[in-house]
């Protein structure tokens, strides 16, 4: 199988900045201000509802992969690991409950249908000013700045990463799209090349460059001041990119997000608890991870060599 | 004179005038296959659509599948469905939301034919009746989506006529949420079965209710004693089709819910979807497909028997 990534998503936190200026009670600083988890509790439960239809916070709580980015971004910060060096789940220790306490005391401030939202409906309550603050992808900032999409074009910040008490700074870089192309092609080598030249390509100058005159396909583009003009967050994502944490792709990591985040749901809507959910999870993960090789005597991928990606900030002076 | 009649084969002879010289020609075999032959491409073609897809999907729930790697694990997807907790809730689901959705159209159809069948209005334009049923329902489900939850239409409204203070979270509440599946369901299907309970009432002899009334019959009466018993197999097949079709809900639960909050909206084709294409555990959704269909088979046969059967006595 070949793969070329064409998109990169950082879960980021975006402000609306009229609103959380009033709370502040000054300009907002985008290392500084927010400074961590239980201050965005502490604003989003002060601006819930104190304009009419505005919400105090968004977040992707809908079952499956969803639930699983908001909790993983959150968790991250707190110290959270999926794994030890033996490919043991671990999410469902001190870190992960951490996390997962976090995101409850955020939900009890989060706009309605939370639990059901998906990237489509978090963006549709943003964009549409229906949230204060909101837990979402990078291209939330660059969305909110297109006066064709959104109602909020010059009125919110996209802040550097919160952080948690005793925790980290680790800013979550956790989903991504590749393209495809079996191996087993009559002409793996021209399907290559198609993907290479002719889809990725326009699919990258879509999504990134966003026809704005910035090359595809490289992480200075993030600094490029031509993109910057048109995407807030790429200044943020940039400098992120030095402390990312990651999830390792591994076989079957798509079908493990769809089981953390229909467990962390189930917690979203008080049906388990938080420590329940966590618990589950991590039984039916390890589960799947059997089912792909793991556990045996030569699993289909080393720890020791993904290991160094899973949190690149590790033992980097903090930027702030 | 040429006979044109069916021959004992039941193949029609040539044409009038013309000697049957070619049909005589044709050994005794020939003409006994004859007939096989003629719909053999079209059963042949049925087969490929249904009995095959039912093969795999029976073979395949005995692998282990992963795209191209297949393992052989027996009985054991089956064993884990039925220890799944997951799967139990998408049936109960699926009974408690097809079973209040099927209850409401039926009764909503009842009443509305029986008011309306008489009625040379409703006679003239009954097409009308049948327009949420001619959208898509992808369509319908974007619209209820839109009017539930993204575009807050019916807490605005509910605000507006104040019997709430705050926009309402749908999808937040077990009930909230499975009450938006049977409002869509109902609005856009509550025609089909009402089209069909128009058709059968007016079918029924007028002279029987005319006999009831002149008796002093009221309108319950006629209903409850005449009517309904007469129309018992119509509602019986009308409810075997919406139930199949109930059975298989998919599209508002992908499109309004994705089985939010906490998997109590998840039905189970939507189960057997996540498990097929989001989990990619095609042998498990496979075992999944095979036990719903058992199940929609007995539930539809123990309908129609009784239907059928209460009819003749």
């Amino acid at each position: 199988m070949y793969g070329i990534p064409f998109d990169c998503d950082f879960q980021m936190v975006h402000l609306r900045k009229s609103m959380v200026e009033e709370v502040l009670g000054g300009p907002i600083d985008r290392w500084s201000s927010v400074p961590t988890y239980d201050e965005l509790i502490r604003i989003s439960s002060e601006l819930n509802g104190k304009v009419p239809g505005v919400a105090g916070v968004g977040l992707m709580g809908a079952r499956g992969m969803w639930s699983t980015y908001t909790w993983e971004h959150v968790a991250a910060q707190a110290g959270m690991m999926l794994f030890d060096e033996n490919w043991e789940p671990i999410f469902n220790g001190d870190a992960g409950n951490k996390g997962m306490d976090t995101i409850l005391a955020l939900s009890k401030n989060a706009i309605e249908g939370y639990a059901g939202a998906g990237w489509g409906e978090n963006r549709a309550a943003w964009l549409g000013g229906q949230v204060a603050t909101n837990i979402s992808w990078q291209d939330s900032g660059t969305q909110a700045m297109r006066p064709d999409q959104s109602q909020i074009v010059g009125d919110f910040v996209t802040i550097y990463e919160p952080r948690i008490s005793g925790g980290r700074f680790a800013p979550p870089n956790i989903a991504g799209s590749t393209s495809c192309v079996a191996a087993s092609s009559q002409n793996p080598e021209g399907a290559f090349l198609m993907l290479a030249f002719l889809t990725t390509s326009s699919i990258m100058a879509m999504n990134e460059a966003n026809a704005n005159g910035v090359g595809p396909g490289y992480r200075s583009v993030l600094t490029n001041p031509n993109l910057q003009a048109v995407s807030q967050p790429a200044e943020v994502m940039a400098a992120s990119l030095e402390y990312a944490w990651c999830a390792p792709r591994l076989p079957g990591m798509f079908e493990m997000e769809q089981v953390i985040g229909n467990e962390v749901n189930r917690a979203l809507v008080n049906q388990i608890s938080g420590k329940e959910a966590l618990d589950n999870a991590a039984a039916a993960v390890r589960k799947i991870m059997k089912q792909n090789g793991f556990y045996g005597a030569k699993p289909p991928v080393d720890y020791a060599s993904v290991a160094p990606g899973l949190w690149v900030g590790k033992d980097k002076a903090l930027p702030f | 004179m040429t006979d044109t009649s069916m021959s004992g084969t039941g193949v029609a002879s040539a044409s009038p005038g013309m000697p049957d010289r070619h049909f005589k020609r044709r050994s005794k075999r020939l003409r006994v296959m004859f007939p096989y032959l003629l719909v053999t491409p079209a059963v042949a073609f049925l087969l490929m659509i249904t009995l095959y897809p039912g093969a795999y999907a029976i073979i395949q729930s005995l692998f282990y599948v992963k795209f191209a790697n297949w393992q052989f694990v027996g009985t054991e997807n089956y064993r884990d469905l039925f220890g799944d907790r997951e799967f139990w809730t998408a049936l109960w689901n699926t009974f408690v939301i097809g079973g209040v959705a099927l209850t409401l159209e039926c009764v909503l159809a009842l009443l509305i034919s029986f008011y309306a069948y008489r009625d040379p209005w409703i006679k003239g334009w009954r097409i009308i009746f049948l327009v949420p049923m001619l959208f898509m329902p992808s369509a319908v489900a974007f619209i209820w989506k839109l009017a539930f939850m993204d575009g807050r239409v019916i807490s605005d409204l509910l605000i507006r006529l104040g019997f709430i203070d705050n926009n309402i979270g749908w999808t937040s509440s077990i009930w909230l949420s499975r009450l938006t599946l049977i409002v869509a369901d109902v609005w856009q299907w509550t025609p089909f079965l009402f089209i069909i309970f128009v058709a059968a009432l007016q079918g029924q002899d007028e002279e029987v209710e005319e006999a009831a009334r002149l008796d002093g019959a009221g309108w319950a009466q006629i209903f409850w004693n005449i009517s309904l018993p007469m129309m018992r197999p119509v509602i019986a097949v009308a409810v075997v089709l919406r139930g199949i079709d109930i059975m298989t809900m998919f599209t508002n639960v992908y499109i309004m819910t994705q089985g939010t909050p906490g998997g109590t909206t998840e039905t189970i084709s939507y189960f057997i979807y996540r498990i097929g294409f989001k989990s990619f555990n095609f042998g498990y959704a496979s075992a999944a497909s095979v036990v719903m269909l058992i199940m929609t088979l007995i539930i539809a046969q123990l309908i129609v028997k009784r239907a059928f059967k209460s009819g003749k006595e």
